[in-house]
């Protein structure tokens, strides 16, 4: 055990971000208000730069800290995905809490912490640096829902999301402290030498930590907090928790059933399975009757996880179309959230009814709101239908074909809802005349929006540079390669 | 007198039942602070749990982790305090069962 210099250069744009989330909790005391925003964009930008990989040697990871964290190769590219999340929400942050008439400065701080939290639980190697991960980026999360705290919907968000986040962080916990009386060690690489499985106390101690994981991305048995927190928390905050935590959850899932278990328990293969195939059926049913956007989002969401989860169910393959997943996702959703921010005030703003014919009054917003529906819906030549081709073709792959039959069809009953939505932009009449200024027309949500719409679609065309570039990282990984892929 | 020395085993028993009474509580209880706590009990059951492997394996590994939780339940308690009081502030009132805005 000694520090190394070495180790603090690897993770040197960790080091940035923290800087900027103390930098900017300083400029508050300064009165620096106006330029909090700016900051926040520069560090995490700062940090993105930071962790590309510019030499032809950054394709592996690279072990640092007596092998607890994970920098270079893969986990690179999870650190410019976090980062890249933080900053699309960044563009529809300050002008949706000017419009509530409630300016929190400290929400970009907390911003910079949480993706500081999700990215040591992505790129973890130890159950201790996953924990810390996962609290860090949970506590900050708490305090996003709760925001807007004279709102009594915010509260109960941020109460429902504090109690039942903390409940499952605790089985969680449990289930990390049996795996660590079986094996004698908390890193993942370590734990992976000792076969675990005819152990009596395993497999509780997987089902535990499958309880706080699936918890963090909202999946079927555990996926009852979702709706009510999106719709208390504030919009564009809702897109951040949305797809950010969810995309290092999801990671941090993978790495883990790979890196400490070379071949896949098949009891915790068939939760996985099952997990994915029913919240797959159960998020796009229920989500076809609500009125509320951001509960149908919320809705799709457990969808979304489903899909996922089958990814993660598939192999080696599957991880990579995860990956790719997650990514897209988290453009498109970041966006379709910013959208119905710039379309509220008050909280019942987000009532699918408030959208009619706004397609007519406003075109560039029904075609950008439009363009995220479709992507979410899977319809080519849009990014979501690239990411969803991925993962039903890798769990067809790894032969489950009954899971991806069932996927393909509960997403046929999603493109119901998400088409309403248009249908209700287009060719229904607003009855309320809204004389107010809704949509918000300021300057950066738009070009968020513009940004976001435009890669949608771009990487729905050319999905490779992105799909090959993660595939390439999973060539490079030599530590992924040592355990069983 | 074998059967009085106290052995890992006896420490593991404890933590589960603590363990399972926190979970019980939250499950059962109505007052978001006693959940609360319910949840801190949890929390201090994988505490002892970490701390009985920690001396089994003869590794620290484990006694350090359990620096980390309580660090970790502190920064916690700070957060679900706060809203806890944000919410009391609206409604003079926490009981969960009184929390019903949303609904689907």
């Amino acid at each position: 055990m000694q520090f190394n210099i070495q180790d603090l250069i690897q993770t040197m744009p960790l080091v940035m971000l923290l800087v900027t989330g103390l930098l900017l909790m300083l400029s508050d005391a300064f009165n620096l208000r106006s330029l909090l925003p700016w900051l926040a964009g520069l560090g995490l930008t700062a940090s993105l730069v930071l962790a590309l990989p510019l030499q032809p040697g950054d394709q592996a990871i690279v072990p640092v800290y007596n092998n607890m964290f994970l920098t270079g190769g893969l986990a690179s590219f999870v650190h410019i995905a976090l980062c890249l999340g933080a900053l699309f929400s960044l563009f529809f942050i300050q002008d949706f809490f000017q419009r509530a008439g409630k300016v929190v400065d400290e929400i970009y701080a907390i911003l910079v912490f949480s993706v500081i939290g999700m990215i040591m639980l992505a790129n973890s190697n130890d159950l201790a640096v996953t924990f810390i991960g996962l609290e860090t980026m949970s506590i900050c999360l708490y305090v996003m829902a709760a925001l807007l705290k004279t709102r009594q919907s915010s509260n109960e968000a941020g109460l429902k999301y504090f109690l039942l986040g903390s409940f499952a962080t605790g089985f969680l916990l449990f289930g990390m402290s049996m795996l660590y009386g079986i094996t004698g060690t908390t890193q993942f690489t370590l734990m992976s030498q000792t076969d675990m499985s005819g152990n009596i106390l395993f497999l509780p101690a997987v089902l535990f930590i499958l309880i706080g994981f699936l918890f963090k991305v909202s999946a079927f048995p555990f996926h009852n907090w979702t709706p009510d927190v999106y719709q208390g928390t504030p919009t564009p905050l809702a897109g951040f928790m949305a797809t950010a935590s969810k995309t290092a959850s999801f990671i941090a899932l993978g790495m883990f059933l790979h890196q400490t278990m070379p071949v896949l328990d098949e009891k915790i293969f068939w939760i996985l399975v099952g997990s994915a195939v029913i919240s797959m059926v159960y998020g796009n049913i229920v989500a076809a009757r609500q009125t509320n956007l951001k509960r149908l989002l919320a809705y799709s969401s457990i969808a979304h996880t489903g899909y996922v989860l089958l990814g993660l169910a598939s192999g080696k393959e599957g991880f990579i179309a995860v990956i790719f997943y997650a990514f897209i996702y988290t453009i498109m959703n970041v966006g379709a959230f910013g959208l119905i921010g710039m379309n509220e005030i008050e909280e019942e703003d987000a009532e699918v009814s408030r959208w009619n014919g706004i397609g007519l009054r406003k075109p560039w917003f029904g075609v950008a709101m439009s363009v995220f529906l479709f992507s979410l819906a899977g319809i080519p030549p849009l990014a979501g239908f690239m990411s969803k081709y991925q993962v039903f073709f890798a769990a067809v792959r790894s032969e489950l074909y009954v899971a991806a039959i069932i996927g393909v069809l509960a997403s046929v009953v999603g493109a119901y809802y998400y088409i309403r939505v248009i249908v209700n932009m287009y060719f229904t009449k607003s009855e309320t005349e809204t004389s107010h200024a809704l949509p918000s027309c300021a300057m950066s949500p738009t070009i968020g929006v513009f940004v976001l719409a435009a890669l949608t679609l771009a990487l729905g065309i050319f999905p490779s540079p992105v799909y090959t570039w993660i595939e390439s990282l999973f060539q490079g990984s030599g530590m992924l390669a040592m355990a069983g892929f | 007198m074998e059967f009085l020395q106290v052995n890992p085993f006896h420490y593991l028993t404890v933590a589960a039942a603590m363990f399972t009474i926190g979970a019980l509580g939250v499950l059962t209880r109505r007052n978001a602070i006693v959940v609360f706590m319910c949840i801190e009990l949890m929390l201090n059951a994988v505490n002892l749990s970490l701390v009985t492997f920690s001396n089994m394996h003869n590794n620290a590994a484990g006694s350090m982790f359990v620096f980390f939780v309580m660090v970790i339940a502190a920064a916690e308690a700070v957060v679900g305090l706060a809203i806890i009081i944000a919410l009391f502030r609206n409604r003079q009132d926490v009981d969960i069962n009184n929390m019903n805005i949303f609904k689907w």
